[in-house]
């Protein structure tokens, strides 16, 4: 019984156009009929009085049957039942009053009909409020119509990422976006909303859905992140679903202690977080996630032209990878100079078997986006190392083979920041050395490799 | 309109609209306007054949992927799927409960019995992980900490063609492009030497059918179909040069063939004029990089040894992993090597430690050997078959000559390197690994993370092909989030 009752409240949201299509027919009419011109439309009248009658009573039926099913709290329900319920009452009396007496003084007839235009209209924003949220409606509005509403002013446009608060810059607007037609302060479904901080960690009625610290403990991010087809998935009903970048954009903020009313302070972000935060605020020209970021054309031609393969990390990602084409012959320093040009773009850098050496390294710190580097195969010693130790960025580099790499030169390397895969198989690096520099720093895996070149002590991995 | 446009076969429809009316035009110019892609920021053209698209949907996990397939299905319960119950009830009958009414293939769906093969030998834990893997596969078991298990894969084929099609092109019938050809189509090459996609073949196939119809580029351009290695001396067929035939005489001849062929094609536009010429001056660069990658004489003896002594002789498995170590050093994107035996319908007590030996080590060596390099860090290696085997006996249980049946329903990939987790498990299946009880994977699935893991968006890597998009996973394929790092 209970779910024919749900089923056909359902369709109060097709119904509902109903009276306001045809009520507004039967205003217009009322007001034009009035003039000499148009007087033999009046025949129309109780017609269409009556239409609107009918349609608004079997809306205001629905709207109570959708109601039924709960979740709609707050003063915008009330208000909005309040006046669909007048609506109906009064274009049935206006319906009566027309047929029975059809005479009455114009002047009453133009004001009732006016003030149902009133009641319809208030009808329709509070039903508005229901299912789009309070603040959709004003969301766009100019900063001096906002003051007049009393609203908060709205948020400056973010030029650089220190400048966002990860809060109401990435997050909040990420949520309403995708679930705040539901989650709304008037409508909450399941008693949750996104509108406020307070109210998205506070949760709904199965409890609170982020554990701060913990995203895998977190309900909001186990149903946004489910199979699409699964039945908890949100959001439901096919609506457009966050993007897997804007999940792990969650997925880090709720790890990160879900910040708010700070600004993201530039040096604890990791890259991957970085590049996602920035295409999501839309900062260098990449306006939204789902738009394609194009490198430099000129910086790429310039690579290619010096024996380089370049792709960019990905189609929203115009930052650079860059392979040495042909290894095996030893870089000009024209290749070098073309790869410091391009030097802050550069994420991911293979210079293998390309005969450097230490000076070859000189100018490397400008590689300040640098995440990964494979220099294995190459001349490089100890010496040369100290120039990537300001690489503030840099996870993975490959040693591998540049025989006069030793211990000492990992004692250079404790510096790099970020380090966490470091490759010195057939290298000087001894099993003490690399133990040496996992006991410093725990987080850098040492490969030593496998097998043992021959005549070398045992080798493995160190952690 | 000239009359060249009138014979054009890719861009005839195409040159109509965009000629017809300049109202077109104007939509177009709106569209690029709308996306704020301006015309002098395309993309600069690349000396590398980078794919259609360059660069990958998302960040890509790995730049290039090995795959292992143990053509004929490598048997999971002797393998990696350890099930204490099967060992338990060796000889008994697996129960109809646990076969229900699934599908048979015809070589056992006559049988009056079914009884259960325990494990043909122990099996034991590894690492720190604890992963469970048969004695017959002692160096993978040494690894195990370096691979990501999933035991929960199944297919919808129950016998080789089929089964080994879908699995490397998402479809059961010759003619769709292999993965392998996607990836190539989608991110072409870090290498402009040597092939795309390179394919080798090991070992026997006793009858299993095998054709290049599971590495073709479909209905891609040709050039995306995988390349064959054999083990010969001349890895790649017709590649070099006839007897009298100078290596500059062939590059005036592709010279003046290339002439011919852009009159051809400024005639009809036709795709595959382009596509051959850049199969013949691919072969010509062929003829000095193939040799070179297939010449192992640079590599250190102690090397050499990881991978067993077969790596000593070419077309073993061993050397074609030793090789597929050098051609991922050398930028090839995607490598796919058969091995080939596995079809035990018989004798699998007397095959199976033989076949196992000869790809244990090898396979092993080449994950370790890639992580020594720092390649395993951004190469997928995957291990695995185009379904399993059954629990039970194909054959009288008690003759030393017994085998076991195809089975679909459930089956073991190992998974190392390029973005997957390490030591990791990933599903489950029922005490007589029969069924799957927990968080299944489609070979759909299977394709779609491999895709995901080059940061392709399995979704929208489409082709246009007879009036609809193909893509490699059909309508279907879910990545699974869980195995990635």
């Amino acid at each position: 019984m209970h779910e024919t009752v749900y089923f056909l409240g359902r369709f109060h949201v097709l119904a509902l156009h109903l009276p306001i299509g045809i009520g507004l027919a039967a205003v217009l009419l009322e007001w034009v009929a009035a003039r000499k011109r148009f007087q033999a439309l009046a025949v129309a009248r109780s017609f269409l009085w009556g239409a609107t009658a009918l349609s608004s009573v079997l809306t205001v039926a629905l709207g109570y049957m959708h109601f039924s099913e709960g979740g709609f709290e707050g003063p915008s329900a009330s208000a909005h039942r309040f006046f669909g319920t007048g609506v109906a009452l009064l274009a049935t009396a206006i319906w009566i009053a027309s047929v029975k007496l059809p005479e009455l003084h114009r002047p009453i007839r133009i004001f009732v009909s006016g003030l149902l235009l009133l009641l319809l209209t208030m009808t329709g924003h509070y039903g508005g409020n229901l299912t789009h949220g309070s603040t959709y409606l004003v969301e766009y509005a100019p900063q001096p119509l906002r003051s007049v509403l009393g609203l908060e002013p709205g948020r400056r446009r973010v030029e650089s990422l220190a400048q966002a608060d990860p809060y109401h810059d990435v997050v909040r607007p990420m949520l309403q976006a995708r679930c705040g037609t539901c989650h709304n302060d008037e409508k909450r479904s399941g008693g949750f909303s996104v509108a406020t901080y307070q109210s998205t960690l506070a949760g709904g009625e199965t409890g609170s859905v982020v554990v701060v610290g913990r995203s895998a403990d977190s309900e909001l991010f186990r149903r946004v992140t489910l199979p699409r087809d699964a039945e908890d998935f949100m959001p439901a009903e096919g609506k457009t679903p966050l993007t897997t970048e804007q999940t792990e954009i969650l997925r880090w903020w709720i790890d990160a202690g879900a910040p708010a009313d700070e600004l993201l302070g530039e040096t604890n972000l990791d890259s991957n977080i970085r590049a996602l935060l920035t295409t999501e605020l839309g900062i260098n020209g990449s306006e939204r996630s789902s738009e394609p970021a194009i490198a430099d054309a000129q910086l790429v031609a310039a690579l290619n032209e010096a024996g380089f393969l370049v792709r960019q990390v990905s189609q929203s990602d115009a930052r650079l990878t860059v392979r040495v084409l042909s290894p095996g012959k030893a870089l000009a320093r024209e290749q070098l100079d073309a790869l410091l040009m391009a030097a802050p773009q550069i994420v991911e850098l293979d210079l293998q078997d390309s005969k450097i050496e230490d000076e070859d390294l000189e100018g490397f710190e400008q590689f300040v986006e640098l995440v990964r580097l494979r220099l294995s195969g190459n001349e490089v010693t100890d010496k040369g190392l100290a120039t990537l130790a300001s690489l503030g960025r840099l996870q993975y580099l490959n040693l591998y083979g540049n025989q006069g790499v030793t211990d000492a030169g990992l004692d250079t390397l404790a510096a790099v920041a970020a380090l966490r895969n470091l490759y010195v198989w057939r290298t000087g690096v001894s099993q003490d050395g690399a133990t040496r520099l996992s006991e410093t720093r725990p987080g850098i895996v040492v490969e030593l490799g496998a097998v043992p070149e021959a005549g070398q002590a045992g080798a493995g991995t160190s952690r | 309109m000239n009359d060249k446009d009138c014979c054009s076969i890719d861009n005839a429809r195409r040159n109509f609209l965009l000629k017809a009316g300049a109202g077109l035009g104007a939509l177009s110019l709106v569209d690029l306007l709308r996306s704020g892609v301006s015309l002098a920021q395309t993309p600069a053209p690349q000396v590398v054949d980078v794919g259609t698209m360059g660069t990958g949907h998302v960040p890509a996990r790995a730049q290039r992927v090995i795959m292992l397939h143990m053509l004929g299905a490598i048997s999971h319960v002797d393998t990696f799927d350890y099930k204490p119950t099967l060992e338990r009830m060796n000889g008994q009958d697996l129960p109809q409960s646990v076969r229900d009414t699934q599908r048979l293939s015809t070589m056992s769906n006559g049988q009056s019995a079914f009884p259960i093969i325990g494990p043909l030998r122990p099996f034991r834990q590894h690492g720190q992980s604890g992963a469970w893997v048969s004695d017959f596969l002692p160096f993978t078991g040494a690894i195990a900490d370096d691979l990501c298990f999933v035991k929960s894969v199944h297919t919808e084929h129950v016998n080789h063609d089929p089964a080994s099609k879908f699995l490397h092109t998402g479809f059961q019938l010759a003619g769709r492009p292999s993965a392998g050809a996607w990836v190539s189509y989608a991110l072409g090459s870090d290498n402009r030497d040597l092939p795309n996609f390179v394919v080798m073949n090991s070992g026997i196939s006793m009858g299993v059918p095998q054709d290049s119809a599971i590495w073709g580029s479909g209905f891609l351009p040709s050039h995306h179909q995988g390349v064959e290695f054999r083990a010969a001396n001349d890895p790649v067929l017709y590649v070099s040069n006839p007897d009298g035939l100078e290596r500059s005489d062939r590059r005036e001849m592709l010279n003046s063939l290339a002439g011919l062929a852009k009159l051809q094609h400024e005639t009809t536009n036709d795709p595959e004029i382009l596509s051959r010429v850049s199969q013949y001056e691919m072969a010509y660069r062929m003829q000095e990089s193939v040799p070179e990658v297939a010449d192992i004489s640079d590599e250190p003896d102690y090397v050499l040894d990881m991978y067993g002594p077969d790596v000593r002789t070419p077309g073993t498995f061993a050397r074609n992993c030793l090789i597929a170590r050098r051609l991922c050093e050398r930028g090839v994107k995607y490598i796919t090597l058969f091995g080939m035996g596995w079809d035990h319908h018989l004798a699998i007590k007397l095959a199976f430690p033989g076949m196992c030996k000869a790809i244990d080590q090898p396979a092993a060596a080449l994950v370790t050997d890639l992580k020594q390099r720092g390649l395993l860090d951004d190469t997928l290696v995957m291990f695995g078959s185009e379904f399993g085997r059954t629990p039970f006996a194909q054959g009288d249980f008690n003759n030393p000559l017994v085998g076991r049946d195809h089975h679909g329903g459930c089956f073991t990939w190992w998974f190392a390197g390029g973005g997957v987790k390490p030591g990791y498990t990933h599903g489950e299946t029922d005490e007589f690994s029969y069924n799957i009880v927990k968080d299944p994977v489609h070979i759909h699935d299977l394709n779609a993370t491999l895709l995901h893991v080059l940061g392709i968006d399995h979704e929208r890597l489409t082709f246009r092909f007879q009036g609809r998009d193909f893509r490699l996973t059909d309508v279907h394929g879910k990545v699974v989030e869980q195995i990635l790092a």
